[in-house]
């Protein structure tokens, strides 16, 4: 859209025309302070805490229903707009009950910020608080504290517009209204968890999350949702190597403002049943045995000329990198072409929404290093040694276990103990997503980059390092000096990636056939917070 | 002094039925609008100055010229007949003793507008005027006025009565068209308006009962005859409902311009037992109250009771003698807001119950002076600032009750109880 001259508080910026003036504060660097705005939900207006004084208007105006034009000149710091911002905010603490010391939301809360930023007047309230329920479990996933709601909106019209699932609404009017559910319904659409992230408040939490941790211990990482071949976009919340929780990080092109609830707890496998010791025959050893065993194996079969026997199955749920590594390891070290892998899951839930019915991460990248093979088919004439990258093919289909067992030696590389790594003779620690940088390539072919959250916990590697440690036993020259090194390699090496800078790929991702990269939706540009 | 135009078949017997109506010659003015170019209906309308009765004083002849010609959407029709305004009840009167006149007046503004379809959103608490509308637009039906290819022109109109549910706020036009779809009725963020995007998304008439009703007069008679009644701003004449402490309260309709004080002295006999006139909220309950002084000089137009810095608003006229505690009028008005405001915005959601509760407590006489000041900026923040004027409603009230009879305000706090009826009410024990 066309760039128009507007002024903000007396300066003047260029803004797109149409905007609505609260983004356009935003891109000149001025917040606005809003509750029922969001960019994903679009404009209600029932907040009034966005009055601005727009030039020649006598009444104040809202900044998320007024829109940029040529010329338009407009204030957010006259003493009438600060009399109103911190009026608006006076109105809803009045019956607001300051839970603050014992509610999740605290230290990410609006109301909070806002008091800081544009309150902090005095108390004028001498009469008893109106009450409302509270700690109502509205759903499977989301609790209720009805007090603590400003009545946005925010949260019914997500049910709304985006699931169209409607479960919530406002009840009674005035200052009795409050959020709930209909009779003999429940919040329990596969999305729900989203309206605790645009939940400006308090008011609706994720029980998952409830009273784990103060989010001010947080820290957060950019990372990918590993749930299904969608690949939205995340925050990783972590602190002292566990991970807490997921939030959607905004990406217009993939995932909008929102991510799926089976998608947001599969954090949970990056802290339970973690594999972050060796474990020969069921036993704990020793890290720098178990690769020593793992060196000796693979000298075996290379030295005896079953190097070529040897197979190496990989999984749509590994990094770019790891089944980059993998392969190299493949055919270079070992000296085997039977190297690939698909998927072993069932199929999940597709809507019209995000989900996908292919549950792993990195179908696209499995594809375009030109490894997708039908797992069943590369097992099948058994062979020396067998190297397993990640899932749990057993788990998912137990006749793979059959093909498995037909190998001598069966080394598994993963991160979780299941029942694969139980078969296994050796099991080797690999670090997951949280625990280095990385790619994935969603069901569109957009490269993805995940980020490193915390360092590996116990034993476990970057898969890559792992081999490239393997490697020191055989004698082989294998091993980068990080991903980064290794990413310029691949790049280079595969034609399906060629060219492709990490600085290309950025937050937002890149199609492998970049010229296909219109994006899914212009959208306006929001903090990734998505306030 | 009374000039019936609109009333002027109250007194026929069995006035609400369509015998009686077509006795006294109705059915016969839409005849000659449909003879009429709708365009010339509406400069008809235009000319008469009539102005919306609903409250807001809007030009009628003008809205009805901002609905789209070009559209290939049906385009509706809703007739406002949820009166709740506390102190209005005329649009009550007029469905119970003369329903056919608005059923022609729809006919009329349908083929003027080209309304395929209109709806009368009537206050759910009404029963008899819900019955004598309900049975004159089966009359009306079965007569061939509604309906299919009416008196042969090839024009169609339905027209559905609709009962709302018991909400105030369903009489905001938005709130009504959100309330007739099926929704929780609470008004819409404007722009944009009823007339572009209304009921079902479509272009959209909202009026109310009794500037409906004006319409056949107006064309029987023309817009010259009707601007003899009236002042040059405020033509014609309108309803006033006149309660409180005079001897003869109820409906008056009066030329607009008429001196209040011949409404309340000699029209309705004066303030009862003699008594002086302590106030009057000439408009309707959310307008800022007069001192009886200034109810005895204005004139009862809309331009005149904005200069004296009220509104003329639907003509709810609550008039109060000197026994009145101003206090307790207040709590009483504020009592109601807070209980209708439909809650979406924080100010009004908020604002009416924290001010209402504020005047509570100083009614039982536990208030301070504090509280006073505290109302005031309350309010301030209050107006303007909200998707309806519902909130402004509750705080221009508030505010004029503060600012003209601040003494008697003063006199309750620290007394314990209210110093002018003896005692107190209980408004402070229902706050939860
Ligand atoms: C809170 C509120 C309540 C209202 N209630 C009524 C009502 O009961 N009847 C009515 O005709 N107009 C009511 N109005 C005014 C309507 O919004 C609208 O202006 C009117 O129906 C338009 O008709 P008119 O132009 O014929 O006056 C109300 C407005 C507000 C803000
Ligand atoms: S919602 Fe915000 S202000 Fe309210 S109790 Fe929680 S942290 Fe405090
Ligand atoms: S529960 Fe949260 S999102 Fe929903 S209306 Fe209340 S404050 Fe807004
Ligand atoms: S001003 Fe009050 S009644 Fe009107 S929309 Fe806002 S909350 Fe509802
Ligand atoms: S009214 Fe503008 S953000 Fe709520």
């Amino acid at each position: 859209m066309a760039k128009v001259t507007i002024q903000i508080n007396g300066q003047e910026v260029q803004a797109e025309e149409g905007l609505n003036l609260i983004e356009a504060a935003r891109a000149a660097g001025v917040e606005i302070p809003h509750f029922c705005y969001h960019p994903g939900l679009g404009v209600d207006g029932n907040c009034r805490q966005c009055l601005i004084e727009i030039e020649g208007v006598s009444k104040l105006q809202i900044a998320c229903n007024s829109f940029v034009k040529e010329g338009l000149a407009f204030r957010t710091d006259s003493d009438r707009v600060k009399q109103m911002q911190a009026g608006v905010l006076e109105f809803l603490f009045l019956n607001h009950p300051l839970d603050c010391p014992i509610c999740d939301q605290s230290g990410e809360c609006l109301l909070q910020d806002y008091y800081m930023s544009n309150g902090k007047y005095e108390s004028r309230l001498d009469l008893p608080k109106h009450h409302k329920r509270k700690a109502v479990p509205v759903g499977p996933r989301v609790m209720l504290d009805a007090e603590r709601c400003v009545l946005c909106t925010r949260c019914t019209r997500f049910c709304d517009q985006v699931t169209k699932t409607g479960e919530l609404r406002i009840v009674n009017r005035g200052y009795r209204a409050e959020i709930t559910t209909f009779p003999g319904r429940e919040l329990d659409n596969d999305y729900s968890l989203n309206t605790v992230d645009i939940c400006p408040v308090g008011a609706l939490t994720s029980r998952d999350f409830r009273f784990q941790k103060r989010v001010w211990h947080l820290r957060t990482a950019k990372s990918l949702c590993t749930g299904c071949a969608r690949g939205c976009n995340t925050y990783l919340e972590f602190d002292d190597g566990k991970a807490y929780r997921y939030r959607p990080r905004e990406n217009m092109a993939v995932n909008d403002f929102w991510m799926c609830d089976p998608g947001r707890v599969t954090y949970k496998e990056l802290n339970d049943n973690r594999l972050d010791v060796a474990i020969v025959e069921g036993q704990e050893r020793p890290f720098h045995e178990a690769l020593e065993l793992a060196g000796s194996w693979i000298n075996e079969a290379v030295g005896s000329g079953k190097g070529s026997d040897a197979v190496v199955l990989v999984s749509p749920q590994c990094s770019t990198e790891v089944l980059y590594a993998a392969k190299k390891f493949a055919l270079d070290v070992l000296g085997t072409t039977r190297v690939g892998g698909g998927n072993v899951r069932p199929a999940g839930v597709e809507d019209e929404i995000l989900r996908r019915a292919d549950t792993n991460p990195n179908s696209r990248g499995l594809e375009a290093l030109g490894l997708t093979r039908n797992p069943a088919d590369l097992l099948s004439d058994g062979g020396s040694v067998l190297l397993i990258f990640g899932d749990d093919p057993i788990g998912f289909q137990k006749d793979l276990a059959d093909g498995i067992q037909t190998f001598q030696r069966v080394i598994y590389v993963g991160s979780n103990e299941n029942s694969t790594s139980g078969a296994a003779g050796l099991a080797l620690p690999m670090a997951p997503h949280s625990e280095c940088d990385g790619t994935f390539v969603n069901f569109e072919g957009r490269v993805q980059r995940f980020r490193k959250a915390f360092t590996p916990r116990g034993d476990a590697l970057w898969g890559p390092n792992l081999l490239a440690r393997i490697a020191e036993f055989t004698g082989d020259e294998f091993g980068w000096n990080g991903p980064k090194d290794l990413w310029q390699e691949l790049t280079s090496n595969e034609p399906t990636f060629a060219n492709l800078e990490y600085a290309q790929v950025g937050d937002e991702g890149r199609l492998l056939d970049a010229g296909q990269d219109a994006g899914r939706d212009a959208g306006v540009t929001a903090p990734a917070s998505g306030r | 002094m009374e000039v019936k135009l609109l009333t002027q078949r109250y007194d026929n017997p069995e006035s609400w039925t369509l015998a009686a109506y077509e006795k006294a010659g109705g059915y016969q003015v839409f005849k000659k609008a449909f003879a009429m170019d709708p365009e010339q209906i509406i400069n008809v309308v235009k000319e008469s100055g009539l102005r919306g009765r609903g409250g807001a004083g809007f030009p009628t002849g003008m809205k009805w010229g901002f609905v789209p010609k070009e559209t290939d959407k049906p385009k509706y029709l809703c007739v406002n007949a949820d009166e709740s305004e506390p102190g209005t009840f005329k649009d009550r009167d007029l469905l119970t003793k003369d329903p056919h006149a608005l059923i022609e007046g729809i006919i009329i503004t349908g083929w003027a507008v080209g309304i395929s379809h209109a709806y009368i959103y009537i206050r759910g608490e009404f029963g008899v005027p819900y019955y004598r509308i309900r049975d004159a637009v089966k009359e009306a039906y079965e007569k061939g006025y509604l309906g299919r290819d009416i008196n042969g022109k090839g024009y169609s109109l339905d027209v559905t009565v609709h009962r709302g549910a018991g909400a105030y706020i369903c009489g905001e036009e938005t709130g009504l068209i959100e309330s007739l779809e099926g929704k929780k009725g609470q008004p819409r963020l404007k722009p944009p308006f009823p007339a572009v995007v209304g009921v079902f998304g479509c272009p959209t008439v909202v009026n109310n009962v009794e500037t409906i009703q004006a319409v056949p007069w107006i064309l029987e008679h023309g817009a010259e005859a009707y601007r003899k009644y009236g002042t040059e701003k405020s033509p014609g004449t309108k309803l006033f409902s006149v309660s409180g402490h005079v001897n003869r309260p109820g409906n008056y309709e009066i030329e607009l311009g008429l001196p209040c004080k011949t409404l309340v002295h000699d029209l309705c006999g004066g303030i009862r037992d003699g008594k002086r006139q302590k106030a009057n909220i000439v408009g309707g309950s959310s307008v800022p109250v007069l001192t009886g002084e200034e109810a005895d000089a204005v004139h009862l137009d809309y331009e005149s009771c904005v200069e004296a810095g009220t509104m003329l608003g639907s003509g709810g006229m609550i008039v109060m003698d000197e026994d009145t505690c101003m206090v307790w009028a207040l709590a009483v008005i504020l009592k109601f807001y807070a209980h209708e405001s439909c809650g979406q915005c924080s100010p009004c959601r908020e604002g009416t119950a924290w001010i209402r509760n504020l005047v509570f407590r100083l009614e039982s006489g536990h208030g301070t002076s504090a509280d006073l000041d505290k109302l005031l900026s309350i309010c301030d923040n209050m107006m303007g600032t909200t998707i309806c004027v519902l909130s402004d409603a509750a705080a221009m009230p508030t505010e004029s009750f503060i600012r003209k009879f601040r003494t008697e305000f003063e006199a309750h706090v620290g007394a314990g109880r209210c110093p002018i009826r003896g005692k107190s009410s209980h408004f402070l024990e229902s706050v939860h």
